[in-house]
C-alpha cells in the first residue's frame, strides 16, 4: 500500500484529496438546502425553471466532453487539438456562468426571491452561488492552462497540469449532476 | 535546474500510471456523452411527463443521478483505468457525505416541518 502511494504523482493525489474534501463541503450545503426548502419562500418547483436548468446541465456535461477531448489530444501530441478543446471548454463554462447569472436575475426580479428574504432563497443562492464560484475558478484555471498550451508547455509525456485541471473541471460537473437532481428535480 | 527537471520528466513518465496510459485504449468519449445527455433528458422527462408515485419517482431520479455521476467519474475522470487509491479518495468522502445528508434530514426535517 505504501509503495503504491509512493509511486503515484503527488500533484494528482493532492487534487483527489481536495476533491474528496470538496464533496463533504457540497454535501453540507445540499443538506442545508434540503432541510430548509419549503420552510419559507416559494415552492422550488414554482420558482425554478427546470427546462432552462436542464439546458445548463447539458452545457456543463458537454464541457466535460470537450475537456476530456483536450486531454486526449495532448496525449496524442495534438497541440492544436489541445488548444481548440480547451478553448471550447472555457467557452461552455462561460455559457454556464451566463445562464446562472440569468437564472439569478429572474429569481430576484420576477420571483422576488433574494438571499435574505427566505430560507429557500438563502440556502439556494448559497449552494448554487458556491457552485458557480467553483465554475468561475475552473474557467480561470483552464485559461491559465490554455495560455501555457499556446506557449507549447505540454507534450505527450508532460501533461499532468492538463489532467489535474480536467479532474477539477469534471468534479464541478459531477457536483452539478447531484445539484440538478436533488435541488431542481426532486 | 528547472529545465533539467522538466527534461527528465519529459524523458520518462513521472508515474507508472502515465506509462500505463500510453497503452490504454481511449474510451468512446463522444458515445459516453450521448448516453449521459440521454439520461439527462430522461431525468427531466420523468417528473414532468410521468405520473409516478412520489417515492418511485424519487428512486428513479436517484438511480439516474447515480448512473450519470458514475459515468463521469469512471470514464471522464478515468477512475476505471487509474489507481484504486484515487477511487478511495472519492468514494469514502461520498459515503460519509451521503450518511451526513441522511442524518441531516432525519434530525432536522421533522423539527422544521411538523407533520
Amino acid at each position: 500500500m505504501e509503495e503504491a502511494v509512493a509511486r503515484l504523482d503527488n500533484r494528482k493525489l493532492g487534487v483527489w484529496a481536495f476533491i474528496g474534501s470538496e464533496s463533504l463541503f457540497f454535501a453540507a450545503l445540499i443538506g442545508m438546502y434540503m432541510v430548509y426548502r419549503g420552510r419559507t419562500g416559494p415552492p422550488a418547483h414554482e420558482a425554478l425553471d427546470i427546462n432552462f436548468t436542464a439546458a445548463l446541465a447539458f452545457i456543463l456535461l458537454m464541457s466535460s466532453l470537450t475537456m476530456v477531448l483536450a486531454l486526449k489530444a495532448i496525449r496524442e501530441g495534438n497541440q492544436g487539438g489541445l488548444r481548440f478543446w480547451l478553448g471550447a471548454t472555457i467557452f461552455l463554462g462561460l455559457c454556464f456562468l451566463g445562464g446562472q447569472v440569468y437564472e439569478f436575475y429572474e429569481l430576484v426580479h420576477h420571483e422576488h426571491v433574494t438571499i435574505t428574504n427566505s430560507l429557500f432563497g438563502a440556502s439556494f443562492f448559497t449552494l448554487t452561488g458556491f457552485h458557480g464560484t467553483h465554475v468561475g475558478v475552473g474557467v480561470i484555471w483552464l485559461g491559465a492552462v490554455l495560455f501555457r498550451a499556446y506557449k507549447g508547455g505540454f507534450t505527450p509525456q508532460n501533461y499532468i497540469a492538463v489532467e489535474i485541471a480536467g479532474l477539477y473541471w469534471h468534479f464541478v460537473d459531477l457536483v452539478w449532476v447531484v445539484i440538478f437532481t436533488l435541488i431542481y428535480l426532486i | 535546474m528547472s529545465e533539467a527537471l522538466e527534461a527528465s520528466k519529459a524523458a520518462t513518465p513521472s508515474t507508472p500510471e502515465e506509462g500505463h496510459e500510453e497503452h490504454e485504449e481511449h474510451p468512446n468519449y463522444v458515445g459516453i456523452a450521448i448516453v449521459l445527455a440521454i439520461v439527462t433528458a430522461v431525468e427531466v422527462a420523468v417528473p414532468q411527463f410521468l405520473d409516478l408515485e412520489r417515492t418511485l419517482m424519487v428512486t428513479c431520479l436517484l438511480v439516474l443521478m447515480f448512473l450519470k455521476g458514475a459515468g463521469v467519474a469512471l470514464y471522464y475522470m478515468h477512475l476505471r483505468f487509474d489507481s484504486q487509491i484515487f477511487t478511495s479518495l472519492l468514494v469514502w468522502p461520498l459515503v460519509v457525505a451521503t450518511a451526513m445528508l441522511i442524518v441531516f434530514l432525519i434530525i432536522f426535517r421533522p423539527v422544521l416541518i411538523p407533520g
